[in-house]
């Protein structure tokens, strides 16, 4: 069986190793690309939203370099459009003349994953049941390491003196962890990790400006959504902190497992909900909790990423807005879509960095 | 309990106003509506919701903001804004679309000091009648007053639009066009730019589906699959009755830019409803800047196009 499912940031490292270890064999589209989203963008409904128009090019790209079956996110009750990815993308990719068999992982679809998994170990629940444990394993070590690096490439990139330097070690051990298969090479590489970031020669004498990244969680995960703006912001000696990141979307989102992060998912949705009293998809409630933690805890400012139209960011602005004049803290709001260019996106987030710098210069004098 | 209450006519006004207005004037409160949409009203509205919200989001604050300056002696004395996040639990949990989920604190969020009287309808989490007990008692009305309240609102007679696909599918001469839309687009005539009377105007008969909630049982358990929206379904369910009716030439389907669920239900209705239907589909998206010559011109090519392909097939 030849696996294929979308892309989110390095979302894929994790779930190849859970599928892998399970015996599937797994074939994914290239990174999201232009090409991906004019193809997605090409066969998708006009007015739906970004992340469906990508994920739909990953489907195709899948398809296209030979994948039999594919795993759509699915189930559950959703008021945001998300809950329906799976169902419209698969009509779509039927009307278009592929045939291949369709996984909706969700809390409804466990007993047909369970069973998928049992045929494909040669009927044998002992041999299931010990590959689930070892590939979930895997996949828990895989995830939390990704994390590491991205936290800590995301960390020394401003602070760096050749920030280039730290891009190329994040992307390097990345593809170790991906060819890894066994979790004492994984314990191995989380050392050198922290011995290479360390290594690095950082200690640039200007300030660094703070900004929490809130939003969408597809356009906030993505880098070829957001302009792969974490690293492109890194070398302008800007820290940007995500809301969530591939790791935290996949363990305490989906799978609803709390990690010991510095704002859980709880506390979060607990500190917004005075001001937006329900999640109603797409992370809005998180993301507005994650507003009021930044502008309790000094961060310069805040930028806050959606899709056009998405429907819960979309009815959630007026209280980011609201909340952003009542922390006094700089807010700038992008809506994404498959028009948008890193040009436009970086001068206006330039003139909004000079306006945090000239603002920080005016706090200090 | 002599309070003067307001509701803004729009968004969820147009599924549930029988019960809201039985409700309050059984509590011995005046009710005011914020009347019809007018050009001022959608004007005032988008200039201060994002602009991306759908139309009848912006229409809302508009007539928010209609109440609201009417606030004050001898005016209103709070607004009615709730929050809609589930209606049904039973057969499956339906939940609402976010701008209702979200509504009251959009508001706070977009107009500062509303007085907003506020309630929540979650039926996960509490019953209706719990719900407007609440409300009931918020309002310092006694709890037996306030079931008595409850319950004439709950038997209120709801209103319905002649839905009926009509019966006869012969009659050759007039075209039946059947509309789909949310209620809160199809009810109020500024939005939907009058469309009723444009198609009576050229001729036409207009089917409306029904603003009720009664799930239409026998056709949803064998074809469509639902979605876990309840507004959407009603739609996703009048568009397959329609769809399979002989006696419907057309169907128009009206809806506003930047609804999010309607790219979802009409791309269902396209790929999983229509079969072997010819029953020939026209989608008109609307925002506040529509105008109306565009618009009768389409709709006029739409008829054009139906009597063309009626005449034909009378001839075979």
């Amino acid at each position: 069986m030849k696996v294929g499912f979308q892309h989110m940031g390095n979302l894929s490292i994790t779930l190849r190793a859970l599928l892998e270890s399970l015996g599937c064999e797994v074939v994914l589209a290239p990174r999201p690309n232009k090409h991906t989203a004019t193809i997605g963008t090409r066969h998708a409904p006009e007015m739906v939203c970004l992340p469906f128009k990508i994920t739909l090019g990953d489907m195709f790209g899948c398809l296209e370099n030979g994948a039999d079956t594919l795993a759509f996110i699915g189930g559950g009750d959703w008021s945001c459009r998300f809950g329906y990815y799976g169902r419209i993308q698969c009509s779509i990719l039927s009307g278009c003349g592929f045939q291949f068999r369709k996984i909706f992982v969700g809390p409804r679809d466990v007993k047909s994953i369970a069973s998928t998994i049992h045929k494909l170990n040669n009927m044998s629940w002992t041999m299931s049941i010990k590959n689930a444990l070892r590939g979930a394993a895997i996949a828990y070590h895989k995830s939390k390491l990704v994390e590491l690096i991205e936290t800590l490439a995301r960390q020394t990139r401003p602070i760096a003196h050749n920030p280039a330097m730290v891009s190329k070690l994040e992307h390097d051990f990345l593809m170790d962890i991906d060819r890894s298969t066994r979790i004492s090479t994984l314990i191995a590489l989380k050392r050198r990790v922290r011995n290479a970031f360390n290594d690095i020669q950082t200690g640039r004498k200007e300030k660094i400006l703070r900004i929490m990244l809130v939003g969408e969680s597809y356009c906030v995960v993505e880098p070829f959504v957001n302009f792969s703006i974490i690293e492109q912001l890194g070398n302008r000696q800007v820290y940007v902190e995500p809301f969530l990141t591939a790791h935290r979307w996949l363990f305490s989102h989906l799978l609803r497992k709390e990690e010991n992060t510095y704002l859980s998912k709880k506390h979060a949705q607990k500190m917004a909900q005075p001001v937006w009293r329900y999640g109603t998809g797409g992370e809005d409630q998180v993301s507005i909790g994650h507003l009021m933690y930044a502008a309790e805890h000094d961060y310069d400012g805040i930028i806050h990423l959606m899709p056009f139209g998405c429907m819960p960011e979309t009815a959630a602005l007026p209280v980011f807005e609201r909340l952003s004049k009542y922390y006094h803290i700089p807010f700038l709001n992008f809506s994404l879509d498959e028009h948008s260019g890193p040009e436009g996106f970086y001068t206006r987030i330039e003139a909004f960095l000079d306006c945090l710098r000239l603002r920080s210069d005016e706090h200090v004098a | 309990m002599s309070a003067v209450i307001g509701i803004p006519q729009a968004l969820a006004f147009y599924y549930c106003h029988t019960m809201w207005r039985t409700f309050f004037s059984e509590l011995g409160c005046q009710v005011i509506t914020s009347g019809m949409t007018d050009r001022s009203i959608i004007q005032n509205g988008a200039a201060f919701v994002p602009n991306e919200a759908c139309l009848p989001l912006k229409c809302y604050a508009g007539h928010v903001m209609k109440l609201c300056e009417q606030h004050g002696t001898p005016g209103i004395d709070l607004i009615f804004i709730p929050r809609l996040v589930c209606m049904q639990t039973k057969p499956a949990v339906k939940l609402c679309c976010p701008k209702f989920i979200g509504l009251p604190d959009m508001i706070r969020g977009l107009i500062s000091d509303v007085p907003m009287l506020s309630l929540d309808i979650d039926l996960r989490l509490r019953s209706q009648e719990v719900a407007f007990l609440d409300l009931a008692g918020r309002l310092g009305c006694s709890s037996h007053l306030a079931r008595c309240a409850y319950d004439a609102a709950e038997n209120a007679p709801r209103e319905h639009s002649d839905d009926a696909v009509p019966e006869n599918a012969h009659s050759t001469e007039q075209i039946r066009i059947a509309l789909l839309g949310h209620r809160y687009l199809l009810d109020d005539a500024y939005l939907c730019l009058n469309i009723k009377k444009r198609l009576c105007a050229a001729g036409c008969q207009v089917v409306d589906h029904a603003p009720d909630h009664s799930p239409l049982t026998n056709i949803s358990q064998t074809r469509v699959q639902p979605t876990s929206w309840l507004f959407e379904d009603e739609i996703l369910f009048a568009a397959f009755r329609y769809l399979h009716a002989d006696s419907i030439d057309g169907i128009i389907y009206l809806l506003s830019f930047g609804c999010g669920a309607g790219s979802i239900t009409s791309e269902i209705i396209e790929h999983e409803l229509r079969d072997s239907s010819h029953v020939p589909i026209l989608r008109i998206i609307i925002d506040e800047h529509t105008a109306e010559a565009g618009f009768q011109t389409r709709l006029e090519s739409f008829i054009d196009m139906i009597r063309i392909k009626k005449k034909q097939s009378s001839i075979e």
